[in-house]
């Protein structure tokens, strides 16, 4: 290995800087790919590499960043991906000599220019191939290291170092490995990946240096590189671009010259950075002034120091696992077992299931989710994928990889953009091949301790334990990498088995050094309660230090009696987790407990709450319930649910509800009045005016329109509604046949806009008292004033405020008229 | 007859998209999942509109690249980029990529029908519709974006008719170039698209830039 390499997270090392711009100050022609001129004008790359080197830069990158071969396919050179890189390579050693003080030769992969699976067309195994091809050719070539960088997708980033592990191999001489990202401006990449999961999953699939490239220019990487450092035991490296480029006279200009860049590199080490660089729009001056200022710096130990915990994570979110951290919880109901709905979504392709249940858990408070999609006859290595995608697109958990199909699994943690646990791997079937697998992949392994029989006593456990962890470390996994199952077995039927499972949690711990987790529910198999069970076992394994549990987050006791058994365990430093949940736990429990003191209260109360929730079928119920007791209609109507839609229009002016509250209030609204509509027709009950309400002919979107009918009525108005691509003459003929105080229209765009204005035209002409008013997603009030109408509604949030004013009717009660 | 590619036809198209687009489309501010809603009864509605929304978009796509340079530009160029807009996005480019996006009837459909009597539901769901058919349209864009960069070139950010003064007249000739016939996409008279959850766009081909890490 090179003698660099050794010195890499104990020294500031020095990274060179852009390469790209150089070779276009030198005549490379825009379009062109960079990595062409390794063949066609090696003395200009080998001065670039001279030019660095001279300026201090202890590692060279080789100009392959665009090496691969979809992007040499762009420039017709798709088959000289080796040919290119071996140029690549010699034009760096040459210029970076052969002497001990040598800089070091890293080999450089940049991303594919395509978007892989399931975010994009490019299976994620033919990605893997990509960057295998390139580095491969690289690794054949002589370097000393690899460097991936300008990643933004972490799927990609999973795939390239996949096939660089796979280049490199597991031997001592294994090159070292630098993984680096682009963050944007708000502290996480593109796709949402925040520095912190960034670490989990590169540190799991075994990179050597963590770092972050490109981006934004030096001041917000300063955060990504803590942030970084915060999270990782590894040495980590920062590139920064001497800013955001700017358009000037036609040339992109970098603000920041070497001089600006200088005193972030100081920075950037006092942060935990181990090697410094640039990127677009640095020279080898940069790299002069960041040499003098930090090479050669003792690097900062580690921010923290890793406590052995199991860590997954997704996009950004990060699970620690183990002594100390709180006991997590997996939500378990993403399995079809017992469910036949949910095995016929599944047999459908329907995701409608999973993700109900992803998000209901994860608004329990689930830690992570289990995902298991085994339904016999599916192709379930394509339900895996397509249930990992949904299911970290619809929620931020880290997921739980649950099958006991090898492919399944396989596709599973392909499809995933975190870093997964698999459950399970056991002593019996295709061990060593599944360990290969999660190594492979870089996610962590739930190890159940079976084999060819179930083990009920402490000893049978340990005996697999043994063999698995052992077996799991000599495949490269890290003991951090791995948790044990504790085997809940039925205590209806192994009464000692299942007391047994509470000894192996201390030993897995004392003997192994690695956290144990539980599948719950199996422990109450055969019972009856099997909740009070299942909290019960699980407080006391809780007690006897269990770490993780496979159960039922949609069980608020259990959840409780979780957080409860955080604070004598030393889960829960000031009681924090405790107090958080419960003060979560009863502000959610208000609206439930509400009701229960409502259902006390007189009916009108809850009416009137059931408008202001918009709870449709409540209100429509408790106004039965207010008529079968005796309630009449018209006092009903003004007394109660009048003031409730008035209350909730008054929220919605203070900003603290939103349309969508108003349309379900309006809708509670009136199915309470269809109840007491005959009632109140018969009371004789009077109107606060007329309507008329269309959109314009050749307008066939109306599901504004259709909002703004509902909260006109809703408000006491009567609306005749003409329904959509409603031509001029009929606005005018029901105009004058309904007697209109008010003519309403809306149009969506601007081709039907027109029609506006003749329908106005056409009902002054006709001698209509009409108000009119118009609204729709391209009208503005100019557009409405231009057009003559009276009045020009912005939104359904709007319409009954311009209708009741265009009419006097503000201070009139709905209905009273 | 100028340069022109051959056209694409892309269905099964991966539908990514973030709640937070969602209730910004509901017209929610300030949240970022569907969870922190505070309202119980919101909350279920929001979920249900995306349980029954998502499986039924049939996310399909056409697009194909016309060359724009004088002189090999097809005939319909000047009739299909018109007013100053299109001209200052399409500025210094090569090609265009024209395509047409649409999640198909089945979701329209079902607004329609709840329209009625469920204006709740209908609103929820075709604010559903329109996050989806804007998630089609930006993984297409992706590809787009991508199938450019390989040839050497830069994309512009997409735009549509009826953006600046890019007139929604000229749908029918996208519609028509595309061939989006075959995904089931048509054009009213007053140029409306049909099925109402489509889109169609521009992504131009600028020569790339000389900016490479």
């Amino acid at each position: 290995m090179n003698e660099l390499c050794q010195r890499l997270g104990r020294e500031v090392l020095i990274l060179d800087g852009s390469m790209g711009a150089f070779l276009q100050s030198q005549g490379l022609p825009a379009g062109m790919a960079p990595d062409l001129w390794n063949i066609d004008r090696p003395d200009v790359v080998r001065s670039a590499h001279g030019q660095y080197v001279e300026a201090g830069a202890q590692i060279l990158l080789t100009n392959t960043f665009g090496a691969t071969r979809p992007r040499l396919e762009g420039h017709g050179a798709g088959e000289r991906v080796a040919e290119v890189c071996r140029a690549a390579v010699a034009n760096a050693r040459a210029a970076a000599g052969d002497g001990p003080d040598a800089p070091a030769v890293a080999g450089d992969v940049g991303p594919l220019g395509l978007t892989v699976a399931p975010a994009g067309e490019l299976p994620f195994a033919e990605a893997v191939g990509h960057f295998r091809e390139q580095i491969a050719a690289l690794v054949e070539a002589g370097v000393d290291l690899l460097i991936i960088e300008t990643v933004i997708d972490i799927v990609e980033m999973r795939a390239a170092v996949i096939a660089a592990n796979e280049v490199r191999g597991d031997g001592p001489d294994r090159l070292p490995l630098i993984a680096s990202m682009s963050f944007g401006e708000d502290g996480v990449t593109d796709t949402g990946v925040t520095p912190a999961a960034t670490a989990v999953i590169l540190e799991g699939l075994g990179v050597d240096v963590i770092g972050v490239n490109c981006s934004t220019g030096p001041e917000p990487m300063l955060e990504v590189v803590r942030q970084l450092s915060a999270a990782t035991a590894l040495p980590v490296a920062v590139q920064p671009n001497a800013g955001l480029p700017e358009q000037c006279a036609g040339q992109l200009r970098f603000p920041m010259d070497a001089a600006a860049m200088e005193p972030w590199y100081t920075r950037f080490v006092d942060a935990g950075a181990a090697l410094v660089g640039g990127c677009c729009g640095t020279n080898p001056e940069t790299i002069r002034l960041a040499a003098a200022a930090v090479g050669g710096r003792p690097v900062s130990p580690p921010a923290v120091a890793r406590d052995g915990a199991l860590r997954i994570a997704s996009r950004s979110t990060v699970l620690s696992i183990g002594q100390g951290a709180p006991l997590a919880i997996i939500g378990e109901r993403i399995n079809p077992t017992g469910k036949p709905k949910f095995q016929d979504a599944l047999r459908e392709g329907r995701m409608d299931r999973v993700l109900g249940a992803a998000r209901r858990q994860a608004e329990a408070g689930a830690s992570a989710l289990d995902v298991n999609v085994g339904v016999p006859g599916i192709d379930e290595p394509a339900a895996m994928a397509q249930a990992v995608a949904a299911v970290q697109n619809a929620v931020d958990l880290p997921l739980v990889i649950d099958s006991a199909d090898p492919d399944a699994l396989a596709s599973g943690l392909e499809a995933y953009a975190g870093r997964a646990l698999v459950n399970s791997v056991n002593a019996k079937e295709r061990t060593d091949e599944l360990l290969a697998l999660i190594r492979r992949q870089g996610a962590a392994v739930l190890l159940l301790p079976t084999g060819d029989s179930i083990p009920e006593d402490l000893d049978g456990r340990m005996a697999f334990a043994r063999d698995l962890v052992d077996r799991a470390l000599a495949a490269g996994l890290r003991r951090e990498d791995l948790i044990l199952d504790v085997l809940a077995l039925a205590v209806s039927a192994m009464q000692e088995g299942a007391r047994s499972g509470l000894d192996a949690i201390r030993a897995y711990r004392d003997e192994l050094d690695v956290p144990a987790i539980c599948g719950l529910s199996n422990i109450s198999f055969g019972l009856p309660r099997r909740k009070l069970v299942n909290r019960t076992f699980l407080t006391m394994a809780a007690g006897a230090g269990l770490d993780a549990a496979i159960a039922d987050p949609l069980d608020g006791d259990l959840m409780a009696a979780v957080t409860a058994g955080g604070l004598f365990s030393g889960r829960d430093p000031g009681c924090r987790r405790f107090l958080d949940f419960h003060r979560a736990a009863d502000e959610e429990a208000a609206p439930a407990a509400a009701p229960a003191a409502a259902a006390k209260a007189p009916v009108a109360e809850r009416l009137a709450r059931a408008v202001i929730d918009g709870d449709r079928s409540g209100a429509e119920a408790l106004t039965r319930e207010a008529v079968d007791g005796g309630a009449e209609a018209l006092p009903l109507l003004l007394d109660t649910l009048t003031p409730a839609i008035q209350q909730l229009g008054v929220l919605f002016g203070e900003r603290k509800r939103f349309i969508p509250h108003l349309v379900a209030g309006a809708e509670a609204m009136q199915r309470a009045v269809q109840v007491i509509e005959p009632q109140l027709e018969a009371a004789g009950r009077g109107q606060r005016g007329t309507v008329v309400f269309g959109t314009v002919a050749g307008d066939v979107h109306d599901i504004g329109k259709n909002i703004c009918v509902l909260m006109l009525r809703s408000f006491g108005y009567q609306v005749v509604d003409l329904g959509r691509s409603v031509p001029t003459e009929r606005f005018v003929e029901a105009a004058r046949e309904h007697g209109a105080d008010l003519v309403a229209m809306s149009a969506l765009m601007t081709t039907t806009m027109g029609r506006m204005a003749e329908a106005i035209e056409a009902l002054a002409a006709d001698g209509s008292p009409a108000k009119t008013v118009v609204g729709g997603a391209v009208v503005t009030r100019r557009a409405a004033r231009e057009m003559g109408a009276d009045g020009y509604g912005r939104d359904a949030g709007s319409i009954v405020e311009v209708v009741e004013g265009l009419l006097g009717t503000s201070g009139e009660t709905p209905g009273s008229g | 007859m100028g340069a022109a590619g051959s056209i694409h036809h892309l269905d099964d198209i991966p539908l990514t998209w973030d709640e937070r687009v969602l209730l910004r489309t509901l017209r929610i501010p300030g949240l970022r999942q569907v969870s922190e809603i505070e309202e119980a009864t919101l909350r279920t509605d929001i979920r249900r509109a995306i349980e029954i929304g998502v499986p039924l978009a049939q996310a399909a796509a056409t697009a194909r690249w016309v060359d724009l340079r004088p002189g090999v530009a097809p005939a319909a160029v000047p009739q299909m980029f018109v007013g100053d807009a299109a001209a200052r996005w399409l500025d210094g480019c090569e090609r265009a990529t024209l395509m047409v996006v649409t999640i198909g009837t089945p979701l329209v459909n079902q607004v329609r029908a709840l329209s009625d009597d469920e204006v709740t539901n209908a609103y929820h769901l075709d604010a559903v519709g329109s996050v989806l058919v804007e998630a089609a349209a930006d993984a297409v864009d992706r590809d787009v974006g991508n199938a450019v960069r390989r040839a050497g070139y830069e994309p512009t950010a997409r735009r549509s008719p009826g953006y600046g003064d890019w007139p929604l007249s000229v749908q029918p000739l996208i519609l028509q170039w595309c061939d989006a016939e075959r995904i089931g996409v048509r054009c009213t008279d007053d140029h409306y698209l049909e099925p109402a959850k489509s889109i169609t766009a521009v992504i131009g081909w600028r020569p790339r830039r000389p900016a490479t890490p």
